[in-house]
């Protein structure tokens, strides 16, 4: 069970970073969704995912006194994630392959009531990912942050900590191999089926 | 028209006239209109992919349990895992993964997700013990326990039917070897054996209380750590489980 009793060290960060615990919870629940993509992006698969951000969380804890109020909370927190995960990554892949996982939306059909995706999309689904597993890390966190959360060039720079222009050369690259990848697949499909293709 | 005013007008960072240029280019250029459109396929795929429909939620959890922590925040290397907050977030990140099918069983339900304090092996068997040893949830069928370990831990992991004398009870949850460690209950000729499963890259090696009469038996399955805590000299339960595709049982 959460206890309530505060803890003086965190008091002194907070005080330090002139925001308060319900400040850094908000701000932090704000940024969740980009901090969970660079996340996935990185390591690919949402077991650890959840991981590197729940450590995240904690590590920007404990560098409160480093963060300076009014400042982007999710640029400093990204970055923290990001280093987690490339962490993160390196030691897992010291004794295994890492892999990207799907987070399917429809694995829960049946469960919650979704309906499940056709046959042709899960193939499609599956040949994106099967491509995205060799892409480098940091370029697939550029495209999700781009493509998910639509997030301009200069905002990827700034939560990942690298140039703007390598940014945007990862975003343009990856998409263009995933095309590549993708193209036999969704032309025989889309040819197949014209709503396929929409 | 190149690769570069491809990629400008699927940003939207083309001119109003630029865009209007590009669209009307589109038309006699099927190769480039079919590569946007193969691409937003591939976009939304992404979507589909790499978004949990819960999101928002686990967020809104782990922002209650970062204002609730009183972990101790100075040294976060020495000890990242058993705090409370990250107790808390992680069982609460858990929602990400895994919407889970289980029937209950008898006892009051427990939110899987919900934070638990640290507890011991040894601590864990008394308290289920001490409970009834009743789990909390029952799979309803194979496929169910399979698809709970891999939602839970990226991995599956599956149980081979038990000998006569033997048999599985079902699934609980606690904190032991991380926040996220799943113990599955069974009887084993008359006496309560509880197995811990968790990620093997979050395994500390854990130990057997002594003086308490159980005995301990640790056991690889790809990235999985599975304890067996069991007042028997030898473990009967670790080989009944095995992970579909990676290794027969």
């Amino acid at each position: 069970m959460i206890r309530q009793a505060a803890n003086p060290g965190v008091e002194a960060k907070l005080r330090a970073a002139s925001t308060s615990a319900a400040e850094f919870a908000a701000q932090f629940q704000a940024s969740f969704r980009v901090l969970w993509l660079i996340a996935i992006g990185i390591v690919g698969e949402s077991a650890l995912a959840e991981d590197v951000v729940q450590e995240a969380a904690i590590i920007a804890l404990g560098k409160l006194d480093q963060y300076r109020a009014g400042t982007n909370f999710t640029a400093w927190t990204g970055q923290i994630v990001r280093n987690v995960a490339l962490n993160r990554a390196r030691r897992e892949r010291r004794h295994r392959p890492l892999t990207i996982e799907l987070v399917r939306l429809d694995e829960g059909a049946g469960v919650g009531g979704g309906a499940a995706l056709p046959k042709e999309r899960i193939e499609f689904d599956e040949r994106v990912v099967r491509a995205l597993g060799s892409v480098g890390d940091v370029a697939r966190a550029c495209l999700l942050l781009r493509t998910l959360e639509g997030m301009e060039y200069s905002q990827i720079s700034q939560v990942l900590g690298i140039p703007e222009g390598t940014a945007m050369s990862h975003v343009h690259r990856t998409r263009a191999y995933l095309r590549e990848r993708l193209a036999d697949l969704w032309k025989e499909r889309s040819e197949a089926d014209g709503s396929f293709g929409d | 028209m190149g690769a570069g005013m491809l990629d400008q007008y699927l940003d939207g960072l083309l001119t109003e006239g630029d865009r209007a240029a590009f669209e009307r280019g589109l038309s006699r250029d099927p190769a480039l209109a079919g590569a946007i459109a193969c691409q937003r396929r591939i976009d939304a795929s992404l979507e589909r992919l790499f978004v949990p429909a819960d999101l928002d939620r686990v967020a809104a959890q782990l922002a209650t349990a970062i204002v609730a922590s009183p972990m101790p925040i100075a040294e976060p290397r020495r000890a990242v895992r058993p705090r409370t907050f990250a107790i808390a977030a992680g069982i609460a990140l858990f929602v990400v993964v895994g919407v889970q099918v289980w029937t209950e069983t008898g006892r009051r339900p427990i939110d899987p997700y919900a934070p638990q304090p640290w507890r011991s092996l040894s601590q864990v068997y008394e308290d289920t013990v001490d409970a009834g040893f009743r789990p909390q949830w029952v799979c309803k069928d194979d496929r169910e326990f399979e698809t709970t370990f891999r939602r839970r831990f990226g991995q599956s992991l599956a149980m081979l039917p038990p000998p006569p004398g033997i048999a599985w009870a079902g699934i609980d949850y606690c904190n032991s070897i991380t926040p996220a460690t799943t113990t599955v209950l069974a009887h084993v000729y008359g006496r309560e054996v509880l197995l811990f499963v968790d990620r093997a890259s979050g395994d500390k090696e854990a130990s057997v209380a002594a003086g308490s009469g159980l005995n301990l038996f640790q056991k690889r399955l790809g990235g999985l750590v599975v304890y067996e805590y069991t007042p028997h000299d030898r473990a009967y339960m670790v080989d009944l489980l095995y992970v579909p595709g990676l290794a027969g049982p």
